[in-house]
């Protein structure tokens, strides 16, 4: 089942309905995603969250059509209503310059014998035919827009000379400079400081507002999604497990697994008397058990558990995939029974 | 950066010298009498003996004699072969062309062929790749001397294609030069092409492509721009050791097809214990050799703009 | 992504792991097994006497009699194939000792030495390598004439500054291994470190690089006896028929260059073989 967060007449930015998908290994396929189903509107920003190896990277290499070479995907993605799966060449290729990727490790994404300068306007001067110096100039410009000093210096550096925190305000631009209609960031402060982190997140956040742009915000941290996406999404071994508001996600989050996520990292002005632990290790997609992926690890699973597939309904003001989701929250308390 | 190139250079002088000391000593390891040794055994008239005495300054301890020596090469003088009783330099005039001919020739295939190859195998797998690994399995197994009789009997005495003997003359010599220059490519070529098919398949899965190809760019883009070029350390350095080895090679295959080279020009003179001669030739070799590779290092600062400002290569 | 790229990989890896013995590594071991009985009893199973000349028959083709033909003096070829193994392997394989043996001493050393040592080792080894091996194998016939004696002092030399960067850079990585470490720190000596534990772990990378460098040598050797600078005519190695087969090839006549030539091929592929094999096997 779909969640709807607004209606309209044009379709929304990015819209995911049933994906899965395999890679293959050796002579095997192994699932990566299993079912995700999701929709961002325009100037929405939607975090995902989950463990390594939940499946949120991938999610965001399926909506650009990065996925490794041999990948099996079922299900529909749709970019402003065009699904994504059916393009191919010049298409395809104008349909990844609409998406900006940020990427995680800006030290690893940037070629390292190119100039900073080269790496920022190589799609202006060879896709959209842009002269080199008008480049240029548009180059240095986003720098400064995101808060880089003197930028003409910078565009004739090389990465090894920038930091981390630099690299990734270069990566920001470059994004920007292609004028998307989207952003996928994955994980982009996760190899940053934490005040670089700060920083480099304001600057999405603004340019988002600015441009109104829909932003996929890839992260494992929920309080850092929850600050800075309008709602928040929770994966698990390849599923979506929870969708809701950001703002309600502390308090009115409905599966047990983002329940001990939100246990995990207790608020300050929330303190706890123990941090919840959770047994066991994250499952890899391919490896998941029969029934509900979570429940070998649930505090509130039962023998129903392991043979039913539950579906995403929704539940509470959000989305939760739990077959004992009634049970487990009376209708009239926020206090599990 | 500084600091590398000079360390480079220092490696290059360092190696020729070293290599010029041995390459002069040899005739001194020799048994018996340096003389007899320089007329290789032939008996001169005094007159001739006492010239070959003061020529190569026997009459003075061995230091001096290597600092003549040594100072004469840098006058462009080689020496002279006792045999042809000609200058070393004036012999080796024509025989250089050819031999630089074929080496150029044979370098040319290797660096264009060894790349298109490993290239092509490198980015797509299945079927494509696999005939190119097998095909340059095949090829490296072969020795040039093998090639070069393969290539001799199939294409030149079986199929009467190319001409079997000599290096032709000037309008010709493509045609007579094809197959000792293929036969001499062949098992560098080989070597080549693997390197570069992992170095690309290396670069291919680096995280900064992933961002080329994010960006919308075409294939062709981001395989030269990004893939290749920053794929090419390795290849660079593979290309150039093959290169340098050419040269030293080449003898065997100018045996082969009769060609009228420098190598074989050696090979007569070891035989003739000509030693002038041989020495005169041996330090060319050395010297190609080491240049080559001393190049080859110079290019890196260029490839890599990280190398300019760390201070010594990793 | 870490833990699914490695549930990932490991089954994979895994997989790669098993140790496959395949065709092509009983094939090369019996090529090199057979090399080495021709090697030794060459003389014994030779069904002609390799140097009986028959000009009357010269470049007959193969018959009942003559299982590989006739050369151009009409010697049987085979039997001078069956001769020929041993001065073909045994060059090589004095080569390969000599240099192995030094080689791995100074690379031990290199290792453990480190410091002052190892960068004089780096510098002289650089140094050594601008010396193409074969420049150094006619510098030799020419000093020593030609045979068997030169090409194989040359040889010897010109290998060293290859093992040792080989076997150096494998055996630097193994000696900062954490075992290593225990052993220092209990006061074991150097010298009984790197005898009775250093060694024994480094010793398949040791003999895999001694295969891939008897293939060199042969193929080196065969080179050099092609120039005519080492073994000479009229005897059975098989460089220099080869180099003798030439003639033959420019007639039409190419049987005995390619036969020899390519016993030379067999013997150096298989045992490439196995070296890549025993190396793969041992990677750390």
């Amino acid at each position: 089942m779909i969640m709807h967060s607004s209606t309209g007449a044009e379709p929304p930015a990015i819209q995911l309905e049933n994906v899965a998908a395999s890679v293959r290994v050796g002579d095997q396929w192994r699932a990566v995603l299993r079912d995700v189903s999701f929709v961002v509107a325009a100037g929405e920003a939607l975090g995902i969250v989950g463990e390594s190896g939940s499946g949120k990277s991938m999610t965001a290499k399926a909506i650009a059509r990065l996925l490794p070479g041999r990948t099996r995907l079922t299900g529909t993605v749709r970019v402003g209503g065009l699904d994504v799966n059916t393009l191919s060449g010049r298409a395809l290729r104008a349909h990844r310059s609409r998406v900006g990727f940020i990427f995680q490790d800006p030290k690893a994404h940037i070629n390292p014998v190119r100039t900073i300068g080269d790496f920022m306007t190589e799609s202006l001067v060879r896709t959209a035919g842009v002269r080199r110096r008008e480049a240029m100039v548009r180059a240095a410009r986003a720098l400064g827009g995101v808060g880089v000093t003197s930028p003409e210096r910078r565009l004739a550096q090389y990465p090894h000379e920038l930091s981390g925190g630099l690299l990734q305000r270069v990566m920001i631009a470059t994004v920007l400079l292609g004028e998307p209609e989207m952003i996928l960031a994955d994980e982009p402060t996760t190899a940053l400081d934490v005040t670089t982190q700060s920083e480099v997140i304001a600057i999405l956040d603004e340019m988002r507002r600015e441009r109104n742009l829909a932003l996929v915000f890839i992260t494992h941290d929920l309080e850092l999604a929850s600050t800075v996406c309008d709602r928040t999404a929770v994966m698990y071994a390849g599923q979506i497990v929870e969708t809701r508001a950001s703002k309600d996600v502390h308090e009115g989050s409905r599966h047990p697994y983002t329940r001990a996520l939100v246990g995990a990292r207790p608020l300050l002005d929330h303190p706890q008397e123990r941090l919840t632990v959770l047994p066991g290790r994250p499952i890899a997609p391919a490896d998941a058990p029969a029934g509900c992926s979570f429940h070998t690890r649930c505090p509130y699973a039962k023998e129903s558990c392991a043979e039913i597939e539950p579906e995403l309904e929704e539940f509470d003001g959000g989305t939760v995939r739990c077959i004992r989701k009634h049970e487990i929250w009376s209708a009239t308390t926020a206090v599990p029974r | 950066m500084v600091r590398y190139l000079l360390q480079r250079a220092l490696l290059f002088f360092g190696t020729l010298l070293i290599s010029s000391f041995i390459v002069f000593s040899a005739l001194y390891l020799m048994p018996g009498d340096p003389i007899g040794n320089l007329t290789g055994g032939r008996s001169l008239p005094p007159e001739a003996m006492e010239a070959l005495r003061q020529r190569y300054h026997l009459d003075e301890p061995f230091l001096q004699r290597y600092l003549s020596w040594l100072g004469g090469l840098f006058r462009g003088d080689l020496g002279r072969s006792v045999i042809f009783n000609q200058d070393v330099a004036s012999m080796l005039a024509d025989k250089l062309t050819i031999t630089l001919q074929l080496v150029g020739y044979a370098a040319v295939i290797l660096t264009l062929a060894g790349i298109a190859l490993g290239v092509i195998a490198g980015l797509k797998r299945g079927v494509a790749d696999s005939i190119i690994v097998a095909f340059t399995s095949f090829l490296a197994a072969v020795p040039p001397y093998m090639a070069a009789l393969l290539l001799l009997s199939v294409f030149a005495v079986g199929l009467g294609w190319f001409p079997a003997i000599g290096a032709g003359d000037a309008g010709e010599r493509l045609i007579h030069l094809t197959l000792p220059a293929i036969a001499l490519a062949a098992s560098s070529l080989a070597i080549v092409a693997r390197v570069t098919r992992v170095s690309i398949r290396a670069e291919a899965n680096r995280e900064h492509v992933q961002t080329a190809v994010s960006r919308g760019l075409p294939e062709t883009e981001v395989v030269f721009r990004h893939i290749l070029r920053n794929a090419l350390m390795p290849i660079v350095t593979v290309v150039g050791v093959a290169t340098a080895s050419l040269l030293a090679i080449s003898a065997v295959v100018e045996q082969a097809f009769s060609l009228d080279g420098v190598g074989a020009m050696l090979v007569q003179a070891a035989l003739a214990r000509d030693i002038a001669v041989v020495q005169a030739i041996a330090l060319l070799f050395v010297f190609a050799f080491v240049s080559v590779n001393t190049l080859v290092d110079v290019l890196y600062v260029f490839l890599d703009p990280r190398l300019r400002t760390t201070k010594e290569l990793a | 992504m870490t833990t699914m790229t490695l549930t990932v990989e490991s089954s994979a890896a895994a997989r790669r792991r098993r140790p496959r013995a395949s065709l092509l590594t009983w094939v090369s071991a019996a090529v090199i097994v057979g090399g080495v009985l021709l090697a030794i009893l060459g003389p014994l199973l030779a069904p002609h006497d390799p140097d009986q000349t028959d000009i009357a028959r010269a470049f007959f083709a193969p018959s009942a009699d003559h299982l590989l033909g006739q050369d151009s003096q009409g010697r049987d070829i085979l039997s001078r194939i069956m001769l020929g193994a041993r001065s073909s392997m045994t060059g090589p394989l004095i080569v390969v000792l000599f240099a192995m043996s030094i080689g791995t001493v100074v690379a031990l050393l290199a290792a453990w030495l480190g410091g002052w040592f190892d960068s004089g080792v780096s510098a002289v080894t650089d140094i050594m390598f601008g010396f193409p091996a074969i420049v150094l194998a006619v510098l030799a016939a020419a000093v020593f004439g030609p045979g068997l004696v030169g090409p194989t002092i040359a040889l010897g030399f010109a290998y060293i500054p290859l093992t040792i960067r080989v076997l150096r850079s494998f055996m630097i990585r193994e000696r900062a291994k954490d075992y290593v470490l225990t052993y220092e720190v209990q006061g074991l000596s150097g010298l009984l470190i790197c005898a009775r534990h250093l060694l024994p772990n480094v010793w398949p990378m040791v003999i895999a690089q001694g295969t891939l460098l008897f293939g060199y040598a042969m193929v080196d050797f065969a080179a050099i006896s092609f120039l005519g600078l080492g073994v000479q005519p009229p005897a059975s190695d098989w460089g220099v028929m080869v180099s003798t087969g030439q003639r033959g090839v420019l007639l039409g006549y190419p049987t005995e260059s390619f036969v020899a030539g390519a016993c030379i091929v067999a013997v150096v592929l298989a045992v490439n073989f196995l070296g890549e094999r025993i190396s793969e096997q041992n990677e750390t």
